[in-house]
């Protein structure tokens, strides 16, 4: 990256790298998080979880914890007005009833004086388990029948065979988000038996629904306020604490603060689907691709929260941003008892992405072609068909993206007297052991797709609400800002449309008209277009009421600059003074285009709203002998629709890429019998400033239709391809098939000493049978049990 | 010594004395300084010394608070980044440059990485990238992928002459 690319307070509008407005609080440590929120006379809630992931409840007696000092509530599943909950269904219990089902799952709840008397008497809550046999392998999940969503469907004509075919079997691991606030938040009575929840959320109106079900209340009578966000990337959908700390305000009568510890937030918090994809391509020897076939398989949790969603996404973008005529595919999300399953960045694509590409890999090396080529004689081009039956209408400029980062600069070899490598460029880092006769240096080449809004008819749709005064204007839209940006970029297209400087925008909460949830790389297509169009309409408004008082033609009149000017650009009043000190307003609704369900045949509705592609190449070096890597530079190209915040779109691509480095090099959270092997920064490990990279990050920008100023969603894709991007990479370096992510150091090493144990299986109940001892079944007998 | 044993003791945080009173004894820094004393601008993330969030400096040295025995720290020099801070409420010369280069999102890492780079800053002046990436490998961000983070302690730690 280039240090030019900084941020200016001063500089509006679209286009610009506007400070983010809360830049300096943050800066200062005065941002207030939901971590940060005390209040005189609080109580703290503590969570009694668990121990076993699947066990009949025999008896929960609360009694000795109620009897405790400094100890005001203590509450069952039996206390809870509507004990199931979920984000589509309910099927969830919100404090467990008859059977726990994986480690950690909630059973009682408390609220003391402190935190440690909390603490405490979550301990002394007195609970008698019969624990069964847990299903932690997906392939008995599948077997037995605990299916949350099958998916099936062929496209064109899928008993086409090819020429050349390859296929492989590939596994990604449970990744955790890793946000660096752990949940937290406080729950108090409103005073007028209703509850106010000020926590950190993507959405503040589905938590407020849930939470008010569960309860028994109408929702009106739940505020549900989103205090500051410390990092979400899909996690905070899925609600913890939120729900106990209602019902112990509610029995209370006080405050009652959460605050998980960061084990607590590993076992509380719904990880990414952990894959096992078996998947075929057909070609021609010129390497032009005739068919995918596919089975997919995600490990959800025993609940079904998100998991129909995310293998949707799967089961349709493993296809790749490539035009293939011939398709079959299909999908399973399953049940174990390995813990839940949720969102994450990337939210279902990321492992088929990562089947496609490391198979496409495998093409390659088949044909001999060079990864990069391959990708970009087989790019989906606009007017194309999906192998889900939707048109690519939009543009497509896969190639250019392809070719476009085939081209960047590669990074130098290290240097040859071994004495002037710093450390922090070396496979392992500060401390490692290896030398530059032990280290191969690699290239992967990947490209991607992405869908842009949540899929498959879900409605994605957003109100905001402007208000301009005296020259400024105030945003209400409750999208939910998680870092990302969406505070700048909402203020700068006001800025645009409105012509002003100083916009601002107020704090989300539910007395607000919903907005889309920060999800699917979809707020500022939605939220944000719901602004501009809210803007708009403000303008048109203002305008007719300057022309009246003024006795001027309105189509002569336009703002910009803070005034109000004619058609020749020569101002004629202030924006502050031509409001004469009234209220303009303006609320606006946007939604998206509608989807259909995969298997919908009658609609002619799309699958996705639209579709966003990048491409990624990474350097590795490796050391052969340790297992080692170190990711050497990342050179990702996306096509980004038109910029709102050139720094802020950059820092979501550099920012994602990491993440996702993470999932390709270290980040697997483990399961041992269903128990969680490393819930913690000790043992599960997350990029640090050594590991990561150099990013270079460039914009193919074509401005998208359907959108006044042809923005794009973006903050997905950089995390989805990097997993694939540095497996690609590894697998140049040593010439190993390495179908699985994370490439720990000890999995590289161990396929590298030709260890036959290897076979694959990052299922978190991998130790049932030993590591790395579940053999794949045999593809050519098709891949597992299929329930049809 | 009981962990049920309740205390009272001074600190010194940001040259003033601050009573803590009827704390256990266990309990650390970080949540004494949060939620004792409300100087939440040291953050809680790990609890277990591996992110740095809650960095301060107790007598001039880098430390996380979440590792210390907050009882401990008695007779200490704490500086919190309440303390840290000019207290006009502007930006220092590091604060600057991480807003400048867009070195936080969620912002929640960044007062951690403020204090450890103040400090660090202050003992490698005209500093390299490497030496940034070997000198603050303490603390995590999610976020930003940190090549601005690098951008902005480098540029910050640039010797005017």
């Amino acid at each position: 990256m280039t240090s030019s690319q900084t941020t200016d307070p001063n500089v509006t509008g679209i286009g610009t790298s506007r400070q983010r407005p809360d830049a300096v609080a943050k800066a200062r440590g005065e941002f207030e998080y939901a971590t940060d929120l005390l209040e005189k006379d609080m109580l703290w809630g503590a969570t009694r979880r668990s121990p076993h992931p699947y066990a009949r409840i025999k008896k929960v007696n609360l009694n000795r914890a109620k009897e405790m000092p400094g100890v005001h509530a203590v509450l069952g599943a039996w206390d809870v007005p509507d004990n199931r909950f979920g984000a589509i269904n309910n099927d969830q219990p919100v404090l467990v009833d008859d059977y726990a089902r994986y480690v950690g799952e909630p059973i009682a709840i408390v609220a003391a004086e402190d935190p440690e008397l909390a603490r405490r008497a979550a301990n002394a809550i007195e609970i008698e388990y019969e624990p069964l046999v847990p299903i932690i392998d997906p392939l008995d999940a599948l077997a037995k029948g605990k299916i949350h969503r099958h998916v099936k469907y062929s496209f064109g004509d899928p008993t086409v065979v090819g020429e050349i075919q390859v296929e492989g079997e590939y596994f990604t691991a449970r990744q955790d988000h890793s946000f660096m606030a752990p949940d937290a938040g406080m729950a108090r009575p409103d005073g007028h038996g209703g509850v106010e929840i000020i926590g950190a959320t993507q959405w503040v109106h589905a938590d407020r629904f849930q939470i008010a079900a569960s309860l028994g209340l109408p929702e009106e009578k739940v505020l549900v306020v989103n205090s500051g966000v410390g990092g979400a990337f899909g996690g905070r959908v899925s609600m913890t604490w939120q729900i106990h700390g209602a019902l112990l305000a509610m029995h209370t009568n006080r405050p009652v603060k959460f605050l998980y510890s960061r084990k607590e937030a590993f076992h509380a918090r719904y990880h990414r689907h952990p894959s096992r994809i078996w998947i075929r391509h057909h070609a021609t020897k010129e390497g032009k691709l005739l068919k995918v076939e596919a089975k997919v398989l995600y490990e959800g949790g025993p609940y079904s929260h998100t998991s129909a969603a995310g293998i949707g996404n799967g089961c349709t973008l493993i296809q790749g941003p490539y035009n293939i005529p011939n398709a079959d595919i299909e999908g399973w999300a399953v049940a174990t008892n390995n813990g839940m399953c949720g969102p994450l960045r990337g939210f279902g694509v990321l492992q088929g992405v990562f089947a496609c590409e490391s198979n496409l890999d495998k093409l390659a090396r088949k044909l001999n072609m060079d990864p990069a080529k391959l990708r970009a004689v087989n790019a989906i081009k606009r007017g194309d068909q999906w192998i889900f039956r939707q048109i690519q209408d939009r543009p497509t400029p896969v190639q250019e993206i392809i070719e476009k980062c085939s081209a960047m600069p590669l990074p130098p070899d290290l240097p040859s007297d071994e004495g002037k490598i710093h450390p922090v460029h070396l496979p392992g880092g500060i401390a490692s052991p290896t030398g530059k006769k032990y280290i191969k240096r690699g290239i992967g080449f990947t490209s991607a797709v992405k869908n842009v809004c949540l899929s498959e008819g879900a409605p994605v749709n957003a109100t905001a609400m402007i208000t301009l005064r005296d020259g400024a204007a105030v945003i209400e839209c409750a999208a939910a800002e998680v870092g990302q940006g969406f505070v700048t970029i909402a203020c700068q297209i006001v800025q645009t449309v409105l012509g002003i400087s100083e916009v601002r925008i107020e704090r989300v909460d539910t007395s607000m008209p919903a907005a889309a949830t920060t999800d699917g790389s979809q707020q500022t297509v939605t939220s944000g277009t719901a602004v501009q169009v809210a803007a708009q309409t403000l303008k048109e408004r203002f305008l007719k009421f300057v022309a009246r008082e003024h006795n001027l033609d309105v189509n002569t009149l336009d703002m910009k600059d803070n005034f109000v000017i004619d058609k020749t650009g020569k101002k004629f009043t202030s924006i502050a003074e031509a409001g004469m000190g009234l209220i303009f307003r303006a609320t606006e609704k946007f939604s998206q285009r509608n989807t259909r369900p995969i298997d919908d045949m009658e609609s002619n509705d799309p699958v996705h709203v639209t579709l966003g592609f990048s491409a990624n190449r990474c350097v590795v070096d490796v050391d052969t002998e340790l297992g080692l890597v170190k990711v050497v530079q990342m050179d990702v190209v996306q096509d980004v629709g038109r910029v709102v915040n050139p720094v802020q779109a950059h820092g979501q691509i550099e920012g994602g890429a990491v993440q996702g480095m993470g999932l390709g090099l270290m980040e697997h959270l483990k399961a041992e019998d269903g128990h969680l092997l490393n819930p913690d920064w000790r043992g599960y490990h997350i990029p640090t400033i050594v590991d990561a990279p150099t990013i270079n990050s460039e914009f193919v920008s074509y401005p998208e239709p359907g959108y006044h100023f042809g923005w794009k969603g973006i903050a997905e894709l950089p995390h989805v391809q990097a997993p694939a991007s540095v497996l690609a990479a590894l697998r140049n370096a040593t010439g190993l098939e390495l179908p699985m992510a994370p490439a720990t150091p000890e999995y590289v090493a161990n396929v590298l000493d030709d260890n036959e144990a290897m076979a694959m299986n990052v299922a978190s109940g991998d130790k049932k049978r030993g590591p790395w001892k579940v053999p794949p079944p045999p593809p050519q007998t098709g891949p597992w049990v299929s329930d049809a | 010594m009981s962990t049920d044993e309740r205390i009272d003791y001074t600190l010194k945080i940001n040259g003033k004395p601050y009573k803590v009173e009827n704390a256990f004894y266990s309990e650390n820094l970080l949540h004494v300084l949060r939620y004792r004393l409300g100087l939440t601008g040291t953050k809680y993330g790990c609890e277990h010394g591996q992110c740095g969030a809650c960095t301060v400096h107790i007598d001039g040295k880098a430390v996380c608070s979440c590792m210390e025995l907050a009882a401990c720290a008695v007779g200490c020099e704490i500086t919190t980044i309440e303390g840290y801070n000019n207290q006009d409420g502007t930006l220092n010369r590091l604060q600057e440059s991480f807003v400048k280069h867009a070195a936080l999102q969620c912002g929640y890492c960044t007062p951690g990485f403020i204090m450890s780079a103040a400090k660090f800053i202050e003992e490698n002046p005209n500093c390299t990238e490497d030496q940034v990436r070997e000198g603050m490998d303490g603390n995590l961000c999610r976020c930003t992928g940190y090549n601005r983070i690098i951008e902005a302690i480098k540029e910050a730690a640039e010797v005017r002459k």
